[in-house]
């Protein structure tokens, strides 16, 4: 099977023949030269996300490093690759790469470099199954890279990965025999990216310059892009109203500021361009401990949860409810699934037939509850769902740990009855959602997988098919078939997607052209003509 | 002389002790918040290897008995060698002195703002005591005085970077822009406004409030009374027999502020984005990055140590019946 890259359409299921054009009705010319200043009020810790980071470091990676292709929504465009390979048994893919790139220091790239990367950095570092199970890579010669796996992958896993931000190539002859972690490239990137790492000056700025060398013509449209730190929320709007900034995103500017943002002379705010890229704010439940482990207390949970009051309360409207394990935006979510309405009376009813009547004092149970604190809108929520949950009877110990407080508890100890935390989905499933779901993705001290201790292993069983199999149909199937057992087993409740901005001066073109625009490359990004 | 040098040095050997306390109390206060760091580095990057983690905990010395880490690290603080941030990726005394000098600047001219600022208009408002200057100066130095410089902070950006667009609403310098020598000490000069403004002016009222007092209380004095009996006038009796008089307990302030005011910058780092250690030390504490949260507290104290000696010197030269 061959992957023509350019008419394979993966997300919307609707196949088209995709080059830049593609981007359908929206104008894409803009002026050439120029800077695009970005307001953020996070700082990323490194720079490249080849060695994770979630999505901040995805944020400026993608602006340095390509990957081997690009989704951009319909169609999956060639990168660093050009074309895929597979055997029918999806146990060896062959990537054949782009000719006369070179990295930013002027050496060329080769697919050692890729060879490099996907055994010293992707397969043990991160977590992506894909990646897992490449048991070795050959090199036949510069341009050709096989991958040969050591079980079957499904091709449109491998393909999504590959694609996406997991799938960024870093240069060999920089990281070999370094410690990755500390090797000062990670603040100073050398990629093949539009852009080329120029200052980071730490708490104030960063700058990235065009990379006059960058294979593909015409790109990028921006001389540069300058990123400035802000520390309080608060300024990220006055930075944007004094005209000092052009762009924010990932909801930088506090909520409380978007309708006003929305009135102002010059300025543009959309919720576009992030439908492959999720946030969920969840309740996960702990499955070792007596009354979260059984399905009718969590399903009780649910029901006793108005999700709607949450919304408008916390996120002051700017969220949307979901009803299974993947986001609204993605092609793969099955339409249809029941959801669990607001029901308090339904609720109390089942905690009695689960064996939790109201004692004397009104209570059924106590529960152990830790709220993360990382967004201020998570620690908000948690007093809102203790309130909630107080209605039908469940009284809840809150704890509001500080992030290294969390991770122990939560994530390493699992400590807890429920925690209300945050989570981001892709729109392929296999790329972060079965993590939280898979009973084999579970490992002791690595947080943000299957912490619940769930195990079922039917719902395994169609993770590992939709990991696994080359049948794009059967791959389908499975995956209806986990967000089928995911939401009646309900180990996670999913209890808002939030609403992601962007703020940007209305004269920038190409904002929110694709389904995760905070986290690619901008290399289309320019004013107007 | 040597006298004042033997005092000096006396004073630098009693503060050994402080210093060591402090990286004490700040290491095991530490240990009692559950996690290490690399936990916090674990959920950062979503390194899912149990061996990887195995082998950075085992490079990092976790594995090592508590009181032999406590040990190293102590005897690396007093050489200002605090280790290496698993998380910067750097060596954290590179990190730290890379962004002192911004809060060392910014505490510098808001200090410096406050006392010459303080000093007069408290001195003016004890010469005019009872007119309208006098009960103008009090209602504004008790406004400043009473509202959280936070807030303060953020009502100049609206005023001065929102609506009018005089000055730039935070940071240190303009980013990306291209000027030379001169024009980069502008730029830093017109970013150091408000958030001196914003920290001075608190400290200002406070030391305006004492100068006030004590120019009164010195005032009242004798030798004040004999100076106007034999016929001085004004200015010379101000400048020559009060202030140096009433200065003191104002400097005493001052030299207890400066610690304070290294803890406030944290607060106007953060509203105004000034690149400085305080909102380093506040993310560094979230991330349980030990090596840097104590690295800053031991600097700090370090450098408030030396801010009171620099002060009991300071009153020696004002006043020299007073001894080191």
């Amino acid at each position: 099977m061959t992957y023509r890259i350019a008419r394979r359409s993966l997300l919307l299921g609707a196949s088209s023949i995709a080059t830049l054009t593609a981007f359908g009705s929206r104008p894409s010319l803009a002026r050439l030269g120029g800077e695009i200043t970005v307001v953020h009020n996070i700082e990323p810790r490194s720079l490249v996300g080849a060695l994770g980071g979630g999505s901040t470091v995805a944020e400026h990676s993608a602006k340095l490093h390509d990957s081997l292709f690009f989704h951009n929504g319909t169609d999956i465009e060639p990168r660093l690759g050009t074309e895929v390979r597979n055997t029918a048994d999806a146990l060896e893919f062959t990537v054949r790469l782009q000719e006369g790139v070179t990295w930013h220091d002027g050496q060329p790239f080769t697919s050692a470099d890729v060879a490099f990367t996907a055994l010293e950095i992707w397969k043990p570092l991160s977590g992506n199954v894909a990646y897992r199970r490449i048991a070795s890579v050959e090199t036949p010669d510069d341009l050709t890279v096989v991958f040969k796996m050591s079980e079957p992958v499904s091709p449109e896993f491998f393909m999504n990965s590959i694609s996406s931000g997991f799938g960024q190539v870093i240069p060999k002859h920089i990281y070999e025999g370094t410690d990755y972690h500390a090797n000062p490239a990670n603040k100073a990137p050398v990629g093949t990216g539009p852009f080329m790492f120029k200052e980071w000056k730490a708490g104030q700025y960063l700058i990235y310059e065009r990379n006059p060398r960058y294979y593909r013509d015409g790109f990028p449209y921006a001389d540069r892009i300058l990123y400035r730190f802000e520390k309080s929320e608060a300024n990220v709007a006055a930075v944007l109203e004094s005209g000092e900034a052009d762009v924010s995103v990932r909801n930088a500017v506090p909520l409380s500021d978007i309708e006003r943002l929305k009135t102002m002379e010059g300025l543009s705010v959309t919720s576009e361009g992030n439908d492959a890229v999720a946030g969920f704010l969840h309740m996960e439940l702990n499955t070792r401990r007596e009354a979260t482990g059984k399905s009718e207390v969590r399903q009780a949970i649910a029901h006793a949860l108005d999700m709607r009051a949450l919304i408008d309360i916390v996120y002051l409207g700017y969220a949307r409810p979901v009803s299974g394990p993947l986001p609204n935006g993605s092609v793969y979510r099955k339409r249809g699934l029941p959801a669990y309405e607001f029901d308090p009376a339904k609720a109390e009813a089942m905690l009695d037939v689960a064996g939790y009547p109201r004692g004397a004092n009104g209570i059924r149970l106590t529960l152990d509850f830790v709220c993360a604190t990382w967004y201020p809108a998570t620690r908000q929520a948690g007093d809102v769902v203790r309130q909630q949950l107080s209605d039908v009877g469940i009284e809840t110990n809150l704890v509001t740990p500080d992030f290294g407080g969390m991770v122990t508890r939560v994530y390493k100890d699992y400590d807890y009855d429920i925690a209300l935390s945050n989570s981001a989905h892709f729109s392929d499933p296999g790329l972060t959602t079965f993590d939280w779901y898979w009973s084999k993705a579970a490992i002791p001290g690595v947080p943000f997988r299957n912490t619940m201790g769930y195990m079922n292993p039917e719902l395994d069983a169609a993770i590992e098919t939709a990991l696994s199999t080359g049948d794009a149909d059967a791959r389908r199937a499975a995956i209806d078939k986990f967000q089928d057992l995911a939401v009646q087993d309900l180990p996670l409740i999913p209890l808002a997607e939030t609403t992601i901005f962007t703020v940007y001066r209305s004269d920038l073109q190409n904002v929110a052209d694709n389904p995760q625009w905070s986290q690619t490359s901008w290399d289309n990004v320019g004013r107007d003509i | 002389m040597i006298r004042i040098v033997n005092a000096l040095l006396l004073r630098v050997f009693n503060a050994l002790p402080v210093l060591i306390g402090v990286v004490t109390l700040t290491f095991f206060l530490l240990q009692l918040a559950p996690g290490d760091i690399v936990d916090v580095y674990a959920a950062e990057t979503n390194l899912a290897d149990p061996g990887e983690l195995e082998r950075l905990r085992r490079e990092y010395g976790l594995y090592q008995p508590i009181w032999l880490q406590y040990l190293s690290y102590l005897a690396g603080s007093l050489t200002f060698d605090f280790g290496f941030s698993l998380r910067e990726g750097a060596p954290v005394i590179e990190m730290i002195l890379d962004r002192l000098p911004a809060t060392l600047l910014l505490n510098f001219l808001a200090l410096t703002f406050a006392f010459i600022v303080g000093v007069t208009l408290g001195t003016l408002a004890a010469l005019r005591v009872g007119t309208w200057a006098d009960a103008a100066l009090s209602v504004l130095m008790i406004v400043f005085f009473a509202a959280p410089s936070f807030w303060v902070g953020l009502m100049f950006i609206v005023v001065f970077s929102v609506n009018f667009g005089w000055l730039p609403v935070s940071g240190m310098v303009t980013v990306g822009a291209e000027y030379g020598m001169l024009g980069y000490l502008c730029d830093v000069a017109l970013h150091l406004i408000l958030p001196t403004l914003a920290l001075g002016l608190f400290y200002a009222s406070m030391f305006a409030r004492v100068m006030r007092a004590s120019v009164l209380e010195v005032h009242g004095m004798d030798f004040v009374q004999t100076a106007e009996a034999k016929g001085l006038r004004g200015g010379r009796i101000v400048l020559k027999h009060i202030l140096p008089n009433a200065i003191l307990p104002v400097v005493t302030l001052l030299g207890l502020n400066v610690g304070t005011a290294l803890a406030g910058s944290v607060v106007i780092e953060s509203v105004f984005s000034w690149p400085g250690i305080g909102s380093m030390l506040f993310s560094a504490v979230q991330a349980r990055d030990i090596p840097i949260v104590t690295g800053i507290l031991f600097l700090s104290t370090f450098l408030v140590i030396v801010a009171n000696i620099l002060v009991d010197l300071f009153y020696v030269w004002i006043d020299p019946r007073i001894e080191v």
